[in-house]
C-alpha cells in the first residue's frame, strides 16, 4: 500500500508541476466561462429594453399595485425595466388562463409571467418562462411583489411592523417554472449546457490521459520502467498510477467547482440553468474514471509518442461522437435510440449528459445506467491490469492483436 | 547467499533460458558473461522479479524470495534513462522511497551521496539540464542509494566516461564486502578485472561457471600467439582446420595447440609460411570465452 501511495504522490505532483497543467488551468476556465455565458447572452439579448411581463393574479388583490410597482423599476439607460399585462380572468378556469398565458410567452408576446396564488394561507409566487431569465431581474420582480404585499397587508390589517414581518415570512420565494416545449432556443440551451460538461470531460480525459500515456511512453523508452518494476510489482505500479491520475482529476474538478461557485456568487455564471446538476456531476466523474482506465490499459501497449496521439484520437471519437447526434438526442431524449446509446458504455456518459439537460430520467434509469457504467469500469480495470502487466515491459514493435488477445487470456 | 535454481524461461514458445543454476556469495563480484542475446538480461530480470521464470526459483538465504526482496536489490539497467523533466533530488527521493526508504531516510541518503559525488549544487536541476557525466552519476546513485544487499549491474560501464568508471569501480570495491554484486557484461576485460566468479552463458545455456582464477588456471593452457608476415598466408596451410584457432586479427593469430607438441607444430608452421614472431600466451577470459562459445556454437 505504501508504494502505491508513493507512486500516486509522484504521479500527482509531477502532473501539477508541469507548465502545461498551469496553462490548461487558465485556458479551460476561459473556455467554460465563454460557453456558460453564451446561452444567457443569446437568450437574454435585448435586456436593455423594457421586457413585456404578464401577471396572473388568482387572489385578485395585488394585480394593479404590483403592475405599477414593476413599471417604476428602471434600467440603467433610464427606460422602464418592464411593461406589464394583466392576464387575470376570473371568468375562466385556472388551466385555461395559464394555457392562454403560456401561448403569449411562446408567441414571444411576453418574456414570461408571474402567477400569484394563495395556497394554505401562504402566497405562492411563480415566474413562468421559456428562456433563461436573468437572475437579477427575477430578484427585482420578487422585491417589487414583497413591497406591494406589505403595503396590502398593512392597509388591510393596520398592523405593527413586527406583525408585518411575520406576515412577510408567509410570502414564498419566487419559483421559476419552465414552459417545456421543443423550441429551437430550448434545444440550443440544452445543447450548450451539455456541451460545457462534454467539453470539460473530453478536455480532462484527453489532457490527463494524454499526460499519462506520454509518461508511460517515456518510462518505457528510457527503460526507467525496469528500475521501477525492480522496486514494486506491476500491480502496485498500475494502482499507484490510477490513484495518482484520479487525484489529479479530482484536483482539477475541485478547482473547477471552486471557480464555478465563485462565478455563481458573482452572478457571472448561473448554475441553475443547468438541469440535473447533481446527476451531471455523477456521470462526469464516472466518465472520467472509465475513459482514464481505458487509457491506462491501451497506454501500456503504446511504444512511441505518435502512437499515443493516435490512441488519444481514437478515444476522443467515442467522446465526441454523441455531439454529432446532439440535436436528435435533446429533441427526443427518451427515444429508443437515445436510451440504447445511454447503455452502451463508450457513449453512455456524453449521451447521458445531453439527455439530462432536456429531461429528467427516472431514478431507476439513472441507477441502471450507473450500474452498467460501474460494471464496465470494473471490466476495463481488470483487462487494463492484464495488458499493463505485460505491455509495460514491451518496447519497439507494436504487439499484434493476436498477442494482445493472448495477454488478456492470461490468468 | 543468493541461489538461482533450475531457472527456465520461455517467451511464447521460444526457450530463452534453459535450466540454469548458480549461487552467489556475499563479498564476491559475480559476472554473468556471454554474447549479445545469450540470456544475461533475462536472467537478471528474473532475479529482480521483473520477469517470472517459466520454471525454477530464486532463493535468498535458502528461502524463496518474496515481495520484500525488491527492497534489498539495487539495479543499474543496461539501457539508461531517468525522468528528464524532474529534478535531481525529487527523482532520487522517489526512487529511494520505492525501495522502501522512509521520506526522511531517502532525503538523508540523497544528501550524503550528492555531497560525496560533488553534485549538491545540482540538486534542484532537472535531469536533462545536467551534463552527461553527471547524469551517469545520478543513474548509478539510484542503484545504491538504499544500500542494497544485492546489487545488479547490467553492462555497468557502457557509455560511462573514464572518470566516472574509476569513481564507480571504487564505490563497487568499497561496498562489495557487505553486498552480493552481480554484473552482466560482454566486455571480457571488465569482467576479468572485476569479477571473482563467472557464469558463462550462451543461447540460454550454461557453458561454464566457477571462480575465475581457477577456471583460467585449469583450462588447457597451450596457447601461442603467432604474428605472420602477411594476413593471408595463414589460409595457405588451412590453419583453422588443423588447429584450434581462438582468435584471428589481421596478421595475428592465437592458436591452442591442445595436446599437441607446440615446438613441433611451430616448426611446421614456420616452414610453410612466413612467421614474424611466436610467443607463448597466458589464457585470458576473452580467450576462454571465445573458445567455449565457439565450441558451443559448433
Amino acid at each position: 500500500m505504501n508504494k502505491i501511495l508513493v507512486i500516486a504522490r509522484w504521479e500527482f505532483l509531477e502532473r501539477i508541476r508541469r507548465k502545461s497543467f498551469i496553462i490548461s488551468m487558465i485556458i479551460l476556465p476561459l473556455l467554460v466561462i465563454a460557453f456558460s455565458l453564451l446561452p444567457s447572452f443569446l437568450l437574454n439579448k435585448g435586456e436593455d429594453f423594457p421586457l413585456p411581463l404578464g401577471i396572473v393574479d388568482f387572489t385578485d388583490k395585488y394585480d394593479k399595485d404590483f403592475s405599477s410597482e414593476l413599471v417604476q423599476q428602471y434600467l440603467p439607460n433610464g427606460q422602464p425595466a418592464f411593461f406589464t399585462f394583466s392576464l387575470s380572468n376570473h371568468r375562466k378556469d385556472k388551466n385555461t388562463v395559464l394555457k392562454f398565458a403560456d401561448k403569449q410567452v411562446l408567441a414571444d408576446g411576453l418574456i414570461g409571467y408571474v402567477i400569484i396564488e394563495e395556497k394554505a394561507n401562504k402566497i405562492d409566487l411563480t415566474f413562468r418562462t421559456n428562456t433563461i431569465f436573468n437572475l437579477d431581474k427575477l430578484n427585482v420582480i420578487e422585491e417589487a411583489f414583497n413591497k406591494v404585499a406589505l403595503k396590502t397587508f398593512g392597509k388591510e390589517e393596520n398592523l405593527s411592523p413586527i406583525k408585518i414581518r411575520e406576515l412577510t415570512s408567509k410570502i414564498s420565494k419566487i419559483k421559476r417554472s419552465y414552459i417545456e416545449v421543443e423550441s429551437e432556443d430550448e434545444i440550443l440551451k440544452s445543447f450548450l449546457n451539455s456541451y460545457i460538461f462534454i467539453i470539460l470531460l473530453v478536455t480532462m480525459v484527453l489532457f490527463s490521459g494524454g499526460l499519462f500515456v506520454r509518461s508511460l511512453v517515456l518510462e518505457k523508452s528510457n527503460r526507467i520502467i525496469e528500475i521501477i518494476l525492480s522496486s514494486c510489482s506491476s500491480r502496485e505500479l498500475l494502482f499507484g498510477k490510477v490513484l495518482g491520475l484520479s487525484f489529479f482529476g479530482l484536483f482539477q474538478l475541485i478547482l473547477w467547482m471552486i471557480i464555478g461557485i465563485v462565478l455563481q456568487k458573482t452572478n457571472t455564471l448561473d448554475l441553475s440553468t443547468i438541469n440535473n446538476l447533481h446527476y451531471q456531476l455523477l456521470f462526469f466523474v464516472l466518465g472520467y474514471m472509465f475513459y482514464s482506465s481505458i487509457f491506462i490499459g491501451l497506454g501500456s501497449l503504446v511504444g512511441a509518442d505518435h502512437e499515443a496521439q493516435q490512441l488519444t484520437g481514437v478515444l476522443s471519437i467515442f467522446l465526441i461522437f454523441p455531439i454529432i447526434l446532439a440535436v436528435e438526442i435533446i429533441r427526443a431524449p427518451n427515444s429508443i435510440f437515445a436510451i440504447v446509446l445511454s447503455y452502451f458504455p463508450l457513449t453512455s456518459v456524453p449521451v447521458m449528459l445531453l439527455r439530462l439537460n432536456s429531461t429528467t430520467p427516472s431514478i431507476m434509469e439513472v441507477v441502471s445506467v450507473v450500474l452498467v457504467l460501474l460494471f464496465s469500469l470494473y471490466m476495463v480495470v481488470l483487462l487494463s491490469s492484464k495488458l499493463f502487466r505485460i505491455g509495460i515491459l514491451r518496447s519497439g514493435k507494436r504487439p499484434s492483436y493476436k498477442e494482445i488477445i493472448s495477454w488478456l487470456k492470461l490468468k | 547467499m543468493l541461489e538461482i535454481k533450475n531457472i527456465s524461461k520461455y517467451f511464447n514458445s521460444k526457450l530463452v533460458l534453459d535450466d540454469i543454476s548458480f549461487k552467489v556469495h556475499k563479498g564476491n563480484i559475480f559476472g554473468i558473461i556471454g554474447p549479445n542475446g545469450a540470456g544475461k538480461t533475462t536472467t537478471l530480470r528474473i532475479i529482480l522479479g521483473i520477469l517470472f521464470p517459466s520454471n525454477g526459483e530464486v532463493l535468498f538465504k535458502n528461502k524463496k524470495v518474496t515481495q520484500e526482496f525488491m527492497n534489498i536489490t539495487g539495479y543499474l539497467p543496461e539501457e539508461r534513462g531517468l525522468y528528464p523533466k524532474s529534478n535531481v533530488v525529487n527523482t532520487l527521493i522517489y526512487l529511494g522511497q520505492l525501495k522502501g526508504l522512509s521520506y526522511s531516510q531517502a532525503v538523508e541518503k540523497t544528501n550524503y551521496w550528492l555531497e560525496r559525488l560533488n553534485l549538491l549544487e545540482y540538486q534542484k536541476f532537472n535531469i536533462d539540464e545536467l551534463s552527461k557525466g553527471n547524469q551517469q552519476k545520478i543513474q548509478f546513485l539510484t542503484s545504491i542509494l538504499h544500500e542494497p544487499k544485492i546489487l545488479i549491474l547490467d553492462e555497468p560501464f557502457s557509455g560511462f566516461d573514464p572518470v566516472n568508471q574509476s569513481i564507480f569501480r571504487e564505490i563497487i570495491e568499497e561496498i562489495k564486502n557487505d553486498c552480493i554484486i552481480i554484473l552482466s557484461t560482454h566486455l571480457m576485460d571488465l569482467a576479468e578485472s572485476l569479477c571473482d566468479e563467472i557464469f558463462l552463458i550462451n543461447n540460454g545455456k550454461e557453458i561454464i561457471s566457477g571462480e575465475l582464477n581457477k577456471l583460467l588456471k585449469s583450462s588447457n593452457n597451450n596457447l601461442y600467439e603467432i604474428t605472420l608476415a602477411d594476413n593471408i598466408s595463414s589460409d595457405k596451410i588451412n590453419i583453422s582446420e588443423k588447429y584450434k584457432v581462438l582468435s584471428k586479427h589481421n596478421s595475428s593469430i592465437i592458436i591452442d595447440f591442445e595436446d599437441k607438441n607446440p615446438s613441433t607444430e611451430i616448426k611446421e608452421i614456420s616452414n610453410l609460411i612466413n612467421v614474424l614472431e611466436i610467443k607463448r600466451k597466458s589464457l585470458t577470459l576473452n580467450d576462454l570465452f571465445l573458445s567455449l562459445v565457439e565450441n558451443n556454437n559448433e
